[in-house]
């Protein structure tokens, strides 16, 4: 499995990062079309264009933005990751922040939030403290909000060593050991109230 | 209560839609009910079967809980009433994964019950019986003193603990409801149970059954 290590950047020559601040200054077809729907954008981020696409763990130490195709896992520690509206992700993501206006086929774990525009289209599960949803998006998935569930899934529960964010398995629909179907029956059938059918 | 009948369908003598239509707030006192565990911090694992709204999504968010949103009520709305009992089998199970649905101990159903004919309902419960653990709850909204409901359902969403509100959908079309009475609903599901009902405004009666 291919390996890309977008935070290192230290080979580029001193003519290499020339044309690159060329090409950030340059008008991306892409940026146009982040900046029309809104995408939280980040000056500083990395952005993978759309004609790329990546097989593999993509790694980063980095704000990344993805407007190409990704197919394996995405993991950004404590960044924020965007699939932006021409981005098509078929992999598991970690990362501090997901923002999705593409399309994505995998699990997302946001240590932090996940927020899903209005353009998304996601098929997977969420797990994140905290989700927010726009009207039209189109999402088929569990989203896992427990709290407990969460630090469990992205492996930052205290008092549990070993584990960490990039290890994170892909296990967001785990039941919690809380889970009984009895108690929901307990609370709706233990008043009386509502005329009988 | 808040849910009203648009004053010049209900002057007319002839309710032509439901307090399903766009725009409109029901107070539901069982869903509060259902959901009381989650007040007290408890646990839930919630399956809905309508599509993803962010007002909802945003109820949730905060508590403990499990959100499985299927969105499959389009997709059950136009399955062809022909299929047969293998076929629609087979669709349900690719329109509710158990890796998604399995285990829920509530089932948001709202107004399904409107749009589907007597077989997908009835495929659409026995898929459910096999995921479902006993004493799971779903809660749902019938269509029962008015012809029409609105011509797809409703994007329905929580306001409050006991308060659903319908989303505009920009579509004044109707379609008659077939207006399953509590007896034939629960022909159709044998291993469900109707515990509880509430007669709301707006034609709409609130349903709470067990599994």
């Amino acid at each position: 499995m291919a390996m890309f290590d977008i935070g290192k950047r230290a080979s580029s020559s001193s003519q290499e990062q020339k044309d690159e601040i060329a090409l950030r200054e340059s008008e991306r077809p892409w940026e146009k079309a982040a900046a029309a729907t809104g995408t939280a954008r980040n000056r500083d981020a990395a952005v993978i264009g759309p004609s790329i696409h990546v097989e593999g763990t993509l790694r980063g130490e980095e704000d990344l933005i993805i407007q190409g195709r990704v197919n394996g896992t995405v993991k950004l520690q404590g960044h924020s990751l965007t699939v932006g509206p021409h981005g098509q992700i078929n992999a598991d993501i970690y990362a501090h922040t997901v923002i999705v206006e593409g399309s994505v086929e995998g699990n997302l774990f946001g240590a932090e939030r996940v927020v899903i525009k209005k353009s998304a289209n996601i098929r997977g599960n969420i797990t994140s403290p905290k989700v927010s949803l726009e009207e039209g998006a189109r999402f088929k998935g569990a989203i896992e909000m427990d709290a407990q569930a969460v630090e469990e899934a992205m492996g930052t529960k205290k008092g549990k060593s070993g584990t960490s964010m990039t290890q994170g398995s892909s296990t967001a629909t785990a039941p919690a050991t809380s889970d009984t179907p009895e108690t929901a029956e307990k609370a709706a059938t233990g008043k009386a109230g509502g005329s009988a059918a | 209560m808040s849910a009203v009948i648009s004053k010049s369908a209900s002057t007319s003598g002839i309710e032509t839609n439901s307090g399903l239509s766009a725009g409109h707030t029901f107070q539901v006192s069982l869903l509060e009910q259902i959901l009381r565990p989650m007040q007290a911090g408890q646990r839930l694992r919630v399956l809905d079967l309508g599509e993803p709204h962010g007002a909802t999504v945003d109820f949730f968010s905060g508590h403990p809980v499990r959100l499985a949103i299927a969105s499959a009520l389009p997709d059950l709305v136009r399955l062809d009433k022909e299929l047969d009992d293998a076929d629609l089998e087979q669709c349900l199970e690719t329109l509710l994964p158990a890796s998604l649905a399995e285990g829920s101990q509530v089932v948001l159903a709202w107004d399904a019950f409107n749009y589907l004919t007597t077989p997908v309902l009835t495929a659409l419960m026995s898929r459910l019986a096999t995921l479902l653990p006993r004493g799971a709850l779903m809660h749902a909204l019938l269509a029962y003193g008015v012809r029409d409901v609105p011509e797809r359902p409703g994007a329905l969403v929580i306001d409050s603990w006991q308060t659903l509100r319908t989303l505009p959908t920009g579509n004044m079309a109707t379609r008659q409801s077939p207006g399953y009475a509590t007896g034939q609903l629960q022909r159709m599901m044998p291993d469900f149970r109707v515990i509880r009902s509430t007669l709301l405004q707006g034609g709409v009666q609130e349903f709470l059954i067990r599994r």
